[in-house]
């Protein structure tokens, strides 16, 4: 059954601030957002449900946990708060409104291990922790940090940092001009940026593609030997960390960017005539992993081991 | 009536199509069969439920947004007709036209002199094909230039190449209008590319005043260092067009580029 719920006890006068007393002096410029509407509430949800949660600024921070419940605690701006519920879903909206709500808050929910995540925000922050099922999250400026997903993964962002560790699942990431950080992520990774630094590390994925246009790449994980792998910048520079002990035929190209390698390599015949790029291949133990490192005036650096 | 019966009625009961008699059987045999009383009890309440849910609206009117950014896409009135970008399609048909006129013509006028060359048995043939060859492509410069009046190239969207300035003798010339034929690579991207990022950059530009001037900003920037990849790929093409590798960087650019304005054109208002 799907019921709609609006307008939460509002505790009044006991005005929760954004800002604290060690806020920057720039920020004390800004309007400060009086988070008057509390919200305590607990929803029964379906097993594998989904859980939505639209936020224009503040924060939010979703954890799993076991049983059917989903709990939503938090302040908020009066005015933008609006839930809606039903046993497969459970959607929250927290969004600039006619009635000067700017749709500010600040939200923690606990929600059932399995739960799929759906998180908008536009410079709230977002942190998911253990829910233990799918999550897609989109922030124009705001950080995402998602940690022990299981399931399919995917954040956007434009300028916020992107951080993802402990993922049994397959990854999708891209920003504009925020960080890529992930780390244990054990399913495919496709990873994008125009200026955001690419970092994987931990990794236990066939598949990976890491592409930026002026970021740096760097890679630091064991290969799968049926895995393909892509590391691509236009200027930035890519840094593969290979195990020593692992089997891959590795190709580098690059225009005008340096080649650096702890592994012995080989000119690959053929590609010497060209006065311009330079494409190396060589193979490390068995070649059986297939790795392709590319940049246009990047440096590509190789390195040996895991730890350096 | 048995439960299998029943099950093979049960929808007309609701429905209300059964007859008197046969609803009563239903009833008496529900009156007595705990699975079949729980059955019509359990689909009873559901329709009750139901029937008490309140209309659902939703949070927000998407079409009006979703409207907004796509009418853009469909090139609005006043953003066609700018004499600028019109005069350098122009520009751009006729120089190719010219081009591939002048080669056509020259192919033929060559091998039309060769014959004739063959027959005078001159002492150095190829070379006074070669300086025929570099006279026709002359007047295609000639023509370019007529047609460009003179035009000192500057990269604009990026459907045009920055061939620079066109001037000096036809020898001089030779070079670059050589340059312009043999970059099938980067005709292929602009077309694949060029008149969607054109077109979306009309939508950036018309989107600057409703989008936050941080998130335009960041846009910006990076855009930047797009077209800076976009051109140094662009330019190592032009001098080694074969390569597979810079082709590949120029189109990976403009995909790039295009993706950008495409999360743009799609960012909601006042963000």
């Amino acid at each position: 059954m799907t019921r709609k719920l609006r307008s939460f006890s509002a505790v009044g006068a006991s005005a929760l601030f954004l800002a604290s007393a060690g806020i920057s002096s720039a920020q004390d410029r800004r309007p400060r957002i009086e988070y008057t509407q509390r919200v305590d509430t607990a929803v029964t949800l379906d097993r594998q449900g989904t859980v939505n949660v639209s936020l224009f600024s503040g924060r939010v921070r979703v954890a799993g946990a076991g049983g059917s419940q989903v709990r939503v605690r938090g302040s908020v701006e009066p005015g933008g708060f609006e839930l809606r519920t039903s046993p497969a879903g459970v959607r929250i909206t927290v969004e600039p409104n006619a009635r000067r709500s700017r749709g500010a808050g600040e939200l923690e929910l606990t929600v059932p291990f399995g739960t799929h995540v759906v998180l908008e925000t536009h410079s709230a922050s977002v942190a998911v922790a253990g829910v233990k099922g799918d999550v897609k999250a989109e922030s124009l400026s705001g950080g995402i940090s998602i940690a022990d997903a299981a399931g399919k993964v995917i954040a956007e962002s434009v300028s916020g940092g992107i951080e993802i560790s402990r993922l049994t699942g397959d990854l999708r990431v891209e920003s504009v001009s925020g960080r890529l950080e992930l780390s244990g992520i054990s399913g495919d990774i496709d990873a994008e940026s125009v200026s955001g630094r690419i970092t994987v590390v931990g990794a236990k994925s066939k598949s990976v593609r890491a592409e930026s246009v002026s970021g740096r790449v760097a890679y630091s994980s064991p290969l799968d030997p049926a895995g393909n792998y892509k590391f691509a910048s236009h200027s930035g520079t890519l840094t593969l960390a290979l195990p020593s002990a692992s089997g891959a035929t590795v190709s580098l190209e690059t225009f005008s960017g340096n080649v650096d390698s702890d592994f012995p390599v080989t000119l690959q015949s053929g590609t010497s005539g060209r006065h311009h790029d330079n494409k190396f291949e060589f193979r490390i133990g068995n070649g059986r992993a297939r790795v392709i490192a590319e940049t246009f005036s990047g440096n590509i650096t190789i390195q040996r081991g895991l730890d350096r | 009536m048995t439960c299998v019966d029943i099950d093979g009625i049960l929808l007309e009961y609701f429905e209300g199509d059964l007859d008197e008699v046969a609803r009563r059987r239903l009833e008496a045999h529900a009156a007595s069969c705990a699975r079949c009383s729980g059955l019509v009890r359990d689909v009873n309440g559901i329709r009750t439920e139901a029937a008490s849910l309140r209309e659902m609206v939703p949070s927000r009117d998407l079409w009006q947004g979703i409207e907004a950014r796509i009418q853009p896409a469909v090139v609005p009135i006043a953003a066609v007709p700018r004499p600028g970008i019109s005069r350098k399609w122009m520009v751009a048909a006729a120089a190719a036209l010219v081009v591939s006129t002048a080669s056509i013509t020259w192919l033929a006028a060559s091998r039309s002199l060769a014959g004739r060359v063959a027959e005078a048995t001159p002492p150095n043939p190829p070379q006074a094909a070669s300086a025929v060859a570099m006279d026709r492509r002359g007047v295609a410069s000639d023509a370019l230039d007529a047609m460009t009046g003179g035009v000192s190239g500057t990269e604009g969207a990026e459907g045009g190449t920055n061939r620079g300035s066109i001037g000096g003798s036809a020898a001089a010339r030779l070079p670059r209008l050589a340059a312009a034929s043999d970059e099938p690579a980067a005709a292929a991207a602009d077309l694949a590319y060029g008149a969607e990022i054109r077109q979306l950059q009309s939508v950036l530009a018309e989107r600057r005043q409703e989008l936050d001037p941080a998130t335009v900003k960041i846009v910006e920037d990076n855009l930047r260092l797009i077209d800076i990849a976009v051109r140094q790929a662009r330019a190592a093409l032009a001098a080694d067009p074969a390569s597979a590798f810079l082709a590949d960087q120029l189109n990976k650019a403009l995909e790039k580029k295009a993706g950008l304005l495409r999360t743009v054109a799609l960012l909601p208002a006042s963000t």
